[in-house]
């Protein structure tokens, strides 16, 4: 399996801040790998450095072997991209918009006809083509946002959080349609910050946090992480802060999170944890509105590795 | 291509933006309309004009243009003429930018031509762009000529009555010379620099309101850059095979693509409309082209030196405003006082609009105010879009 992309000890700082921190992974052939972290992290800086917007200060990209620059033109023409906005035309119809990018690609004539027919099929909007795309709905604008990136039928598509903002019907159809793209075998580069898309897209997955990478591997890796640590979270009223330090001292507890307006506690054996907890509350007078017990997830890496939620 | 899809792809954009269309084609036509009535029966007869130079191109050198030196530089019009000598050369050149009125000419052999008895033309060059001032220029022209022809008519009276006159004496009187000889010929020829054709209101400001609001194309284009980088569609350019020069490159021909188009409409609208006459159609082209060139060159300039695209588009704005009026879209050059036409020079509207008046009038194309216009889009585009590329 050849390695479509390479980073390597990416660091790239703004004035004072410095935005991501010797950041390295590979993507092989026909992979999807997922870029999870919360707002903040530098997935997007990163997604930058490989596209070749952003000029980094350490390390190096290669893209099917040849150096990604911001004048590396021929190096381009293997990525597609998928900005974070919906990068288009709202004044133009779909197909003009597809027109426009697939010509700047150096596509022509029947050939570049026959691939806007394609990528419009694709993402299932052939019947609205010659609709202006400011009548277009936020979902079917992201879905034509798709479309220009694989007209010139690319090697390797990087999506910068491509379901932002979107209705629930609109992301479905969204995540299947990179599904079945990476099912044909192209390789993709995905960010978010919903965990669950990346469980559900990536084979790989690299856990980014204040610019670094804190976690990288297939998502069962790193579930392995917390091991068989479930998460209970409650929403609780009538607490005080130092009631975290009484339920971590109990046996069956790991870990005890404060979050929003109740608390995510970590147990491995949250059936037992419970009846425990319970009687915490009830000599506090803390009353708990609400119970949710979920298995290890992404976001549970997460919080184990961070201390806090994806979304904070 | 690329540059040229990026052009095409601005120009449909244009020409899908009705608040830009409103803009750059209906507020310019409202305004022609309403100035062109407002001043349409005032124009030709503005009373302020101030005191004015008046070039005196004297090739003569002989006692007739003595005499006429020292009328012009009587007391009676020092409140309004202000006489220089200039050669025939700088003359011509200083009423083709607006520097000078009018000019009176006096020819070679005008003395002796008047002396013995020959035809003897004294000429007047006006700007046909200006209404008053060569008018008063003229007025005094003949009122020298008028002086000698009545001065002959008393002569000849006098020598036909048998009163003894020397000739020395007629000579001691100057401009009597003539009339001695009795054979005198003078007669006043006053020509426009041009064709002497009339630029009326309609004309005037349908010049003016072309020129201000081609101007307005360049705001239309700094929003263009800034939308493109607001939307991601210039990060999505550079992530494709498109260098940043080649964007910037498209984006100048496209807005010069918007400018020229907005500069046909407007002159087939007012030519239909005001039936208003630009003069011939290949060089009013030739110069709306230089014209929109120089103004993309301009805005492109203010992109690379503004970074932020909000404050960028409120500074050509008000830029536009200063050069419109400087450049006389909004009160006639005419008007302006000297100094005025001096500083007016530092605005491409004034390039412009002088290189359509004079197109107007029957003058031939002005390679000046083309070279003038073109050097400054070429530098605009030059710096702009190294600079821009280099950001």
């Amino acid at each position: 399996m050849s390695t479509v992309l390479q980073v390597s000890r990416l660091s790239k700082s703004f004035q004072q801040l410095q935005a991501v921190k010797e950041v390295s992974f590979s993507v092989q052939a026909g992979e999807a790998f997922g870029l999870l972290g919360p707002n903040g992290a530098g997935k997007s800086t990163t997604i930058g450095m490989i596209t070749g917007l952003l000029r980094p200060d350490v390390g190096e990209v290669f893209v099917c072997g040849e150096k990604m620059a911001l004048d590396a033109h021929r190096t381009k023409q293997y990525l597609g991209y998928v900005p974070q906005e919906v990068a288009l035309y709202p004044d133009l119809t779909a197909r003009e918009n597809l027109m426009f990018w697939g010509r700047l690609y150096g596509l022509s004539g029947t050939h570049l006809q026959a691939r806007v027919a394609a990528v419009l099929e694709l993402v299932g909007l052939a019947d609205r083509a010659g609709h202006r795309v400011a009548t277009y709905s936020g979902g079917m604008k992201r879905r034509i946002n798709i479309a220009a990136a694989l007209l010139h039928e690319p090697r390797l598509l990087v999506m910068d959080e491509p379901t932002v903002g979107i209705d629930a019907q609109s992301r479905s159809h969204i995540l299947e349609t990179v599904k079945e793209l990476n099912r044909q075998g192209l390789t993709i580069v995905y960010t978010s910050h919903y965990m669950e898309e990346v469980e559900l897209l990536c084979d790989r997955v690299a856990i980014m946090d204040q610019g670094s990478i804190i976690a990288l591997g297939t998502v069962a890796e790193l579930r392995q992480i917390v091991g068989e640590e479930s998460q209970i979270t409650m929403q609780l009223q009538n607490w005080q802060a130092d009631l975290a330090d009484q339920l971590l001292a109990l046996p069956t507890v790991t870990r005890v999170t404060a979050q929003g307006g109740g608390l995510a506690i970590a147990s491995s054996n949250p059936s037992l944890a419970l009846g425990s907890i319970a009687s915490v509350f009830a000599e506090h007078d803390v009353i708990m509105r609400s119970v949710e017990i979920t298995e290890p997830t992404l976001e549970t890496v997460f919080l184990h590795l961070t201390g806090r939620a994806l979304r904070d | 291509m690329q540059v040229v899809w990026i052009a095409l792809k601005d120009l449909r954009l244009a020409a899908r933006d009705r608040t830009g269309l409103l803009l750059l084609l209906v507020m310019p036509l409202v305004l022609i309309t309403v100035l062109g009535f407002a001043f349409g029966g005032a124009f030709a007869s503005r009373p302020a004009i101030g005191r004015f130079e008046v070039g005196v191109v004297d090739q003569d050198g002989g006692q007739l243009a003595t005499a006429f030196w020292d009328v012009l530089q009587d007391e009676s019009l020092q409140e309004l003429l202000v006489p220089t000598t200039l050669t025939a050369d700088a003359a011509n050149e200083a009423i083709k930018t607006g520097k000078l009125a009018g000019a009176i000419v006096i020819p070679p052999n005008f003395t002796s031509d008047v002396l013995g008895g020959q035809t003897a033309n004294l000429k007047v060059w006006r700007d046909p762009g200006q209404q008053l001032r060569p008018m008063i220029i003229e007025t005094v022209a003949q009122s020298f000529v008028d002086n000698l022809l009545a001065t002959r008519l008393v002569v000849e009276e006098a020598l036909r009555s048998g009163q003894n006159i020397e000739p020395h004496e007629i000579e001691s009187l100057g401009l009597q010379i003539a009339i001695e000889m009795n054979r005198v010929k003078v007669r006043l020829q006053a020509d426009a620099i041009a064709s002497g054709k009339h630029v009326d209101s309609f004309l005037y400001y349908a010049i003016g309101m072309a020129c201000m609001f081609l101007l307005f194309s360049g705001s239309l284009g700094l929003q263009s850059i800034a939308s493109e980088e607001r939307r991601q569609t210039l990060a999505r350019m550079m992530v494709s095979p498109t260098a940043k020069i080649r964007f910037l490159l498209g984006k100048s021909l496209g807005q010069v693509n918007i400018a020229v188009i907005q500069f046909v409409i407007l002159y087939l609208v007012t030519r239909l409309v005001f039936q208003t006459d630009w003069g011939s159609p290949l060089a009013v082209m030739l110069l709306a082209l230089a014209y929109a060139f120089a103004v993309t060159g301009l805005s492109m300039l203010v992109a690379a030196l503004i970074p932020n695209r909000a404050a960028a588009v409120s500074a050509w704005s008000i830029g536009v405003q200063i050069m419109a009026a400087l450049g006389g879209s909004m009160v006639p050059l005419s008007q302006f006082p000297s100094f005025m036409l001096k500083v007016a020079h530092i605005s491409p509207c004034y390039w412009g609009l002088r290189g359509f008046l004079d197109l107007a009038t029957g003058l031939p194309l002005p390679l000046v105010n083309i070279f003038v216009l073109a050097a400054t889009g070429l530098i605009g585009i030059t710096l702009g879009t190294w600079r821009l590329a280099r950001g």
